[in-house]
């Protein structure tokens, strides 16, 4: 009984220790591609043409302007999950519904979800309560 | 009210975040950044790989107040970036130079680092009451893609 008492408390010192020295953080890193994408697609407000014709704004008139959003998840920044977004279906279709050419200005933003958020306070909170709880009691 | 009120006011309260959006955006006018492969794969040169990235860090400064006494400790925001020093530099030296090909790699990390961590005990140690803070915030945007050149009219012609 002793002994295994002395080994949950050693087990908890040794989990705070790891948590003081490493910190404690979630993160996720996705890729976003979009190889397969069958028309031009720019982030400035040009774009290159099937016959190397280079396109400017006074060549084009503007059809309608879109965004869409998605979500990934991750556990940690420092452990890489393979866990990409391939939007060239998405452009593909933007394109074809709407009768374009091309996508210009395209912009790309991230924001990060688990910041300040009240889910990870939580979590920060309760859990490590929750694992000495249960270290204990057993 | 009844639970069900409050259980939906805990739930929204435990979704809702900061909603902080940081773009990556280029204002570049004859010279296209594209995102997938450039339309034509004949008569352009490929150059190499050029890449950049912007990051936005922000870090909440550790606050604690007792009657008598408050204390800040800390806190920090700042972007870095080098899309300046990469991507539009290579743009603007070589105007005849476009990139295709983009891929994003997006990584947002927040947390608390250990030093954040000894600053809440040493702000708690100081005002004897618990204090707050101290989180970090990550997010970064590494864009890479391929820099291509349209081989000029002279060259064509010398190829036929």
């Amino acid at each position: 009984m002793k002994t295994s008492s002395y080994k949950a408390v050693s087990l908890i010192v040794l989990l705070h220790t790891v948590v003081l020295i490493s910190g404690c953080s979630v993160g996720a890193k996705i890729a976003v591609s979009a190889f397969d994408v069958q028309y031009p697609v720019s982030q400035t407000s040009s774009f290159y043409d099937s016959q190397n014709q280079l396109k400017t704004e006074a060549d084009y008139e503007p059809v309608k302007d879109f965004n869409f959003t998605f979500t990934k998840w991750g556990v940690s920044s420092m452990i890489e999950i393979r866990n990409s977004e391939d939007i060239s279906n998405r452009l593909n279709n933007i394109i074809e519904k709407n009768g374009g050419d091309a996508i210009v200005d395209l912009q790309i933003s991230v924001n990060n979800p688990a910041g300040k958020n009240g889910l990870l306070w939580f979590t920060k909170r309760l859990l490590p309560q929750l694992l000495c709880f249960l270290l204990f009691w057993q | 009210m009844n639970n069900k009120i409050w259980l939906s006011i805990f739930i929204c309260l435990l979704f809702q975040g900061c909603k902080t959006w940081h773009t990556l955006e280029y204002e570049t006018i004859n010279q296209p950044i594209q995102v997938g492969p450039h339309a034509a794969i004949t008569n352009v040169d490929t150059l190499g790989v050029i890449s950049g990235y912007y990051l936005f860090h922000s870090e909440d400064a550790v606050y604690s107040e007792a009657e008598n006494i408050g204390i800040t400790l800390g806190g920090d925001e700042y972007i870095e970036e080098n899309i300046s020093s990469t991507i539009y530099r290579s743009l603007d030296d070589n105007p005849d130079h476009f990139i295709a090909n983009g891929v994003f790699q997006v990584e947002v990390e927040q947390g608390m680092t250990f030093w954040g961590f000894l600053r809440t005990v040493i702000a708690s140690s100081i005002t004897g009451e618990e204090s707050t803070g101290g989180e970090f915030a990550t997010q970064t945007i590494r864009h890479s893609g391929v820099v291509y050149k349209i081989k000029p009219k002279s060259s064509l012609d010398e190829n036929k």
